[in-house]
């Protein structure tokens, strides 16, 4: 691991384009700003390592567990949500909101991403 | 088996392939884990179309068990920044359709599906992504059952 040490309003550059700077100091935790094209993922480590334990525990499932969920979910389908005749193959559209069309021109690459906007669950 | 069709309509990316008859999903940057994996078909598992089969067409061995969010949890609303929306062509929610990764166990109680990290499909255009939510209330393994 290469190790060096900034200070607030200073940056590192990884490979050509992704640029990573010290935004914020406070107690034990650093606000962390990233410059990356958009084809660059960045993540929260514990994040994405969870994502691709789950993804790999799902990936390749027995047929038999496979054929077991079908029709467990036959049997649990909620009375009354088919309407006759129609079989969806794509199922209505789920509700992802696109963000509000902004003015002015994006910013050239993501600051440290600010948390998701997501329904507060109260 | 049933596979899904979609017009192809506008400009941008679509994915004009086809795989054994099925029109091919791609997903250009891959699931998280299987990144040079990048073209799948999505086969439906029943008739209601409650249940999807993410095959890799590059590698046989890899599938995912997928289900549509709003069956499990329709209050469930990932929001997708700007460049998404560009990068995948997705201008209101017909555009997008959110499909949750289920880790099947030896019940129905064990199923869990993946809410941190859902794949949001574009019908249209064939392409899709598995966006990742920084967010703690939403558990990589939340059981079914309790939808």
């Amino acid at each position: 691991m290469l190790v060096l040490s900034r200070r607030v309003g200073e940056s590192l550059v990884i490979g050509d384009n992704v640029v990573v700077t010290v935004l914020e100091v406070r107690g034990d935790m650093i606000r962390i700003g990233i410059d990356a094209p958009r084809e660059v993922k960045v993540h929260r480590s514990e994040v994405f390592q969870a994502i691709e334990e789950a993804n790999k525990a799902a990936a390749s499932p027995a047929a038999q567990s496979i054929a077991a969920f079908t029709s467990a979910l036959a049997a649990k389908k909620p009375a009354g949500n088919k309407a006759a005749g129609t079989t969806p193959l794509v199922p209505r559209p789920s509700v992802v909101r696109p963000p509000a069309p902004k003015p002015g021109t994006p910013p050239p690459g993501r600051q440290a991403p600010p948390p998701p906007q997501l329904p507060s669950k109260d | 088996m049933v596979g899904f069709s979609a017009d192809n309509e506008g400009v941008g990316v679509t994915s004009t392939e086809s795989f054994d008859g099925l029109p091919i999903v791609e997903i250009p940057e891959g699931i998280v884990g299987f990144p040079e994996l990048t073209k799948y078909v999505l086969v439906g598992l029943d008739d209601e179309g409650m249940v999807f089969d993410l095959r890799s067409i590059e590698d046989e061995r890899i599938r995912f068990v997928v289900v549509p969010s709003m069956r499990f949890f329709p209050d469930y609303q990932p929001e997708i920044d700007d460049d998404f929306a560009a990068q995948y062509s997705i201008k209101d929610s017909s555009d997008a359709l959110v499909l949750l990764v289920v880790t099947l166990g030896a019940s129905m109680a064990d199923c869990t599906a993946n809410l941190m990290a859902p794949i949001v499909l574009n019908p249209h255009k064939r392409i899709a992504a598995q966006i990742v939510l920084d967010n703690p209330d939403f558990s990589v393994r939340v059981p079914l059952s309790a939808a």
